[in-house]
């Protein structure tokens, strides 16, 4: 509050008018910032004095508490250190004043400045020390600092200098006695005033509304203090027991409010037993004056320290929970506000819910997704896979992740994706999971959406590819329907003659049929590819596939005067995709190879189609013996519209591309060592094939 | 093998000059089935059947002998195709008709192989009357063929009979020229050429002038079906 930054009066050309005006009128009707600190420590440490003074024991010097310390102590604590010379000065002109008022020769205001000053500066930088930033008191460890550096050291070690200054100042005569007066009323000050005066000044405090029954109950607190302060110390002979009076409403100051408050409680006690003692009533109107302030300073700090340890426990204590409660009801709200579904299960797997979503979504009450009754919710298919996986991460401990599709009450079906964490406990059991299901619906049919896309690019160029080998095609498809009329016709004229020669006829009877089923055949591999069909992902034999398009081509290969070599591997690899789709990038491979040999010798023209195994995926490639690739052509060729064709479209290799992508494979170009380029791709390989 | 059906008989027994002579035809196609089923159809047709799977085969075996053939052949195979095969033919000088079969056969390439002497050029599938057909026309042409180059190879032994003198003679004798005029060219009487004439008709087995000009006029005249004369042609034409 104290520290407050220049800047904000500095009026800029972006400050509006509205601000420059309030500064301007704070500027001249309100003391700026700056000038409020040395303001308030002058003023309080002037008025500080006066009530020192004003609480002295008859006949003494000594005060029961002297706030002037404390004031300077309290603005060193709240100022940054940079500010601290600001406060010392402001002190000074206050410091002389009320000395020279009290009559105290020049010497003891010196001395008195020193050993205030002193410890004031020893009390605000050994706290410094141990707490960066502003002093709190809402801990333990920050109130032991307190006590201990503020309370107790600073006291002792300056009292010790200040009391031997008095003395040879000629202020005091006693070395002994003044230290101990000096420390006691010092650290009683020091324990009384510094909490309320940092509470007062806590930017949160001024935050936090205070209900009005609190201060009904300070109220009530007070009149009991004061009524307890008056049977302690009130009576003219002491009764030891009545001593004890006030402790439980400053135990109830301790447990129900924050440490200032249980500091001016303290304060007021102090007062109360100040005024009995000092009017000569209470159990310490003993001997001297002197004699009677030390013992009831002792017996206030004696009882005022655990206290504030107490109220300090207590209050760190309620912060945690504090803490605790907000870090819940954030948690809360968190799975509350999410669209995501946060549940929870305990170790045997049962769960319910957090978040609401799953109610809404399903209309399964808790009741009903017990005992796996959430199985019931999702589609039937994924019924019997959750159910395992779950009882698997169970046994494993292992994370549980899992998609499936949740039927909606309005019967239609959302994807979920479900991540579940177990939280193992010391002894390495389970003792709860914390799940969350994302809705991942949208992406789903984005993904769905860009597949049909790329399933319907794909077809179109395949339709393509089949309009330019129509003329292959339908020779391919003549050759059988020629061997059968043949067969048919020579079987006529064989009947004719010799109507008995059954073998002959027999022979070009299997002769058609095999035929038939040859031209079946072709007409099966070109409707397959041409067919407009969903992508049909399943375990397909790679060789068929590859023999398959092989065969389709064959007459444009001869068309084109080209050898194709075939290398299949062993080992028939099984892999996982759409045969339909796979059998287009090898015709596109194909087809490329023989572009790309189209200015070859004859001779030289040969393509090579190989398959090969490796531990997890088949590779085909198909090699060429043409010009090769230039450099700048070897990505290039995957590029859409990217054609060397006359007649091309430059779909084939980027489809191609995409394909093999979709199928979660590569496809890519290199050139061979001696002549003509590469392509291969390659394509997962069943999951049974891999292990 | 299967007796040839009537129908077929006719066509052949107008075509084939010589029933006892073998003809075979010989049928080149890289199709499996289809090599089997055409095969049997011209089996059928009384014809032995030598098939080839390709152009290359076919150019190994020295296909042919006596007999009369020809050849079926598929334009489109892998390595060398119908019409490479025809060309290829035609450099080593093995005449043979073809007939050619293609699954898709456009018009520059048909009238190629037709220009190239090729007897027909039938789409695929092929009727059996038209493949009959062409096949007993191929026949027939190397059966022609095969006369007049017997023909040829008579006149041309005959030929070498003759003595030098004889063949100056002989070529002034089918110009046309009188014995009188011969001699004086010659510088010699008519008495001599009168004498050298009769040699000629003897060596030469003819009983007139007329027939004598045509057998010197076959020397000439027998390579005139080819699109590309055989290389024995102007051999002959310089002896004359």
């Amino acid at each position: 509050m104290l520290d407050y930054p220049e800047t904000k009066l500095a009026p800029s050309a972006l400050v509006s008018a509205y601000e420059i005006e309030t500064g301007i009128f704070k500027r001249i009707f309100w003391p700026s910032r700056r000038a409020l600190l040395p303001l308030l420590v002058c003023a309080g440490y002037f008025g500080g004095a006066l009530i020192g003074q004003s609480l002295r024991f008859p006949n003494s010097h000594l005060a029961l508490l002297w706030p002037p310390t404390v004031v300077v102590l309290a603005a060193l604590l709240l100022a940054p250190p940079q500010q601290w010379w600001i406060v010392l000065l402001a002190a000074v002109p206050a410091h002389v004043v009320v000395q020279l008022k009290d009559g105290v020769p020049a010497l003891g205001i010196l001395s008195q400045l020193i050993g205030n000053f002193g410890q004031a500066l020893v009390a605000a930088l050994s706290v410094r020390y141990f707490v960066k930033g502003r002093l709190q008191l809402d801990s333990f460890r920050a109130v032991t600092i307190f006590v201990l550096c503020a309370v107790i050291l600073a006291p002792f070690l300056v009292s010790s200098i200040a009391a031997y200054l008095y003395v040879l100042s000629g202020w005091e005569q006693e070395y002994g006695y003044v230290w101990r007066a000096r420390v006691l009323s010092n650290a009683l000050s020091t324990l009384t005033l510094i909490p309320p005066i940092l509470m007062v000044f806590d930017p949160r405090s001024a935050k936090t509304p205070v209900q009005r029954w609190r201060y009904m109950e300070f109220g009530l607190l007070t009149a009991g203090l004061i009524a307890a302060g008056y049977a302690a110390f009130g009576k003219q002979i002491a009764v030891p027991t009545l001593l004890y009076a006030p402790l439980p409403f400053l135990l109830w100051a301790a447990v129900r409010f924050e440490i200032g408050i249980l500091s001016l409680a303290l304060l007021m006690a102090s007062y109360l037993a100040f005024l009995s003692t000092s009017s000569g009533l209470g159990p310490f109107a003993m001997e001297s004056a002197a004699e009677n302030a030390l013992s009831l300073q002792f017996f206030l700090i004696s009882v005022f320290l655990p206290l504030m340890f107490l109220s300090a426990l207590i209050s760190e204590r309620r912060n945690k929970e504090e803490a605790l409660r907000d870090s819940e009801a954030r948690y809360r709200a968190l799975v509350m506000a999410t669209a995501h579904m946060v549940w929870r299960a305990n170790a045997e797997g049962e769960g319910f819910l957090l978040s609401p979503r799953w109610q809404e979504l399903t209309g399964q009450n808790e009741e009903e997704m017990s005992n796996f009754g959430w199985l019931k919710a999702l589609h039937p298919k994924d019924q019997e896979r959750s159910g395992r996986l779950w009882e698997q991460a169970m046994t494993e401990k292992r994370m549980y992740e899992n998609e499936f599709q949740v039927r909606a009450r309005d019967l239609s079906y959302r994807h979920f994706h479900v991540q579940a964490v177990p939280i193992i406990a010391p002894n390495g059991a389970v003792r709860e999971w914390i799940g969350a299901a994302v809705d991942i619906t949208e992406e789903k049919e984005t993904a769905l959406t860009v597949q049909r896309q790329r399933d319907e690019l794909a077809h179109v160029a395949r339709i393509t590819t089949m309009g330019e080998l129509a003329a292959s095609l339908a020779h391919e498809l003549n050759q059988p329907l020629t061997a059968i009329l043949s067969n048919a016709q020579a079987a006529q004229r064989f009947l004719a003659a010799d109507p008995t020669n059954v073998g002959e006829l027999r022979a070009i009877l299997q002769d058609i049929v095999e035929d038939d089923r040859r031209a079946g055949e072709v007409i099966r591999r070109v409707r397959e590819l041409v067919r407009k069909g969903d992508l049909e992902l399943a375990v397909v034999d790679l060789e068929t596939i590859v023999r398959d398009v092989v065969t389709l081509i064959h007459t444009d290969a001869i068309l084109h005067k080209v050898n194709i070599l075939l290398q299949m591997d062993p080992g028939a690899p099984k892999v996982y995709g759409d045969k339909v789709q796979l059998q287009q990038v090898i015709l596109n491979l194909l087809l490329n190879a023989f572009q790309a040999m189209k200015n070859c010798p004859v001779t030289e023209r040969q393509v090579t189609v190989r398959t090969e195994l490796d531990t997890r995926r088949a590779i085909v490639a198909v090699r060429d013996r043409g010009e090769g690739l230039k450099d700048g052509q070897l990505e290039k060729i995957f590029q859409p519209f990217y054609t060397t064709k006359n007649n091309g479209l430059g779909l084939g290799l980027a489809i191609s591309r995409s394909i093999v992508e979709a199928h979660g494979g590569r496809l890519w170009a290199q050139n061979n060592p001696d002549r003509g380029a590469t392509i291969s791709f390659t394509v997962p390989l069943d999951e049974r094939e891999i292990r | 093998m299967m007796k040839p059906m009537n129908s077929v008989a006719t066509v052949k027994s107008a075509s084939s000059p010589s029933l006892a002579a073998p003809s075979s035809v010989f049928l080149v196609d890289d199709d499996a089935s289809v090599r089997r089923a055409l095969a049997r159809l011209i089996k059928s047709a009384g014809h032995s059947v030598q098939t080839f799977a390709s152009a290359r085969e076919f150019l190994d075996t020295q296909a042919g002998g006596d007999g009369a053939a020809c050849l079926v052949l598929d334009v489109r195979m892998p390595g060398v195709t119908g019409i490479d095969l025809q060309r290829e033919l035609q450099t080593l000088n093995r005449d043979v008709p073809i007939v050619f079969i293609t699954g898709h056969g456009d018009i520059p390439m048909s009238v190629k192989a037709m220009k190239a002497g090729a007897v027909d050029f039938l789409p695929k599938p092929v009727k059996d009357t038209d493949l009959l057909r062409a096949i007993e026309q191929a026949l027939a042409r190397a059966w022609r063929d095969r006369a007049a180059r017997k023909e040829l190879a008579d006149v041309e032994s005959r030929v070498e009979k003759l003595t030098a003198r004889e063949r100056e003679v002989m070529a002034l004798v089918a110009r046309g020229l009188p014995n009188k005029r011969i001699a004086f060219e010659l510088g010699t009487v008519e008495k001599t050429i009168k004498v050298h004439r009769a040699r000629i008709m003897h060596k030469m087995q003819v009983q007139s002038l007329a027939d004598l000009v045509r057998a010197t006029e076959k020397l000439r005249l027998l390579p005139k079906p080819r699109a590309t004369e055989p290389a024995s042609a102007p051999v002959i034409r310089d002896r004359l």
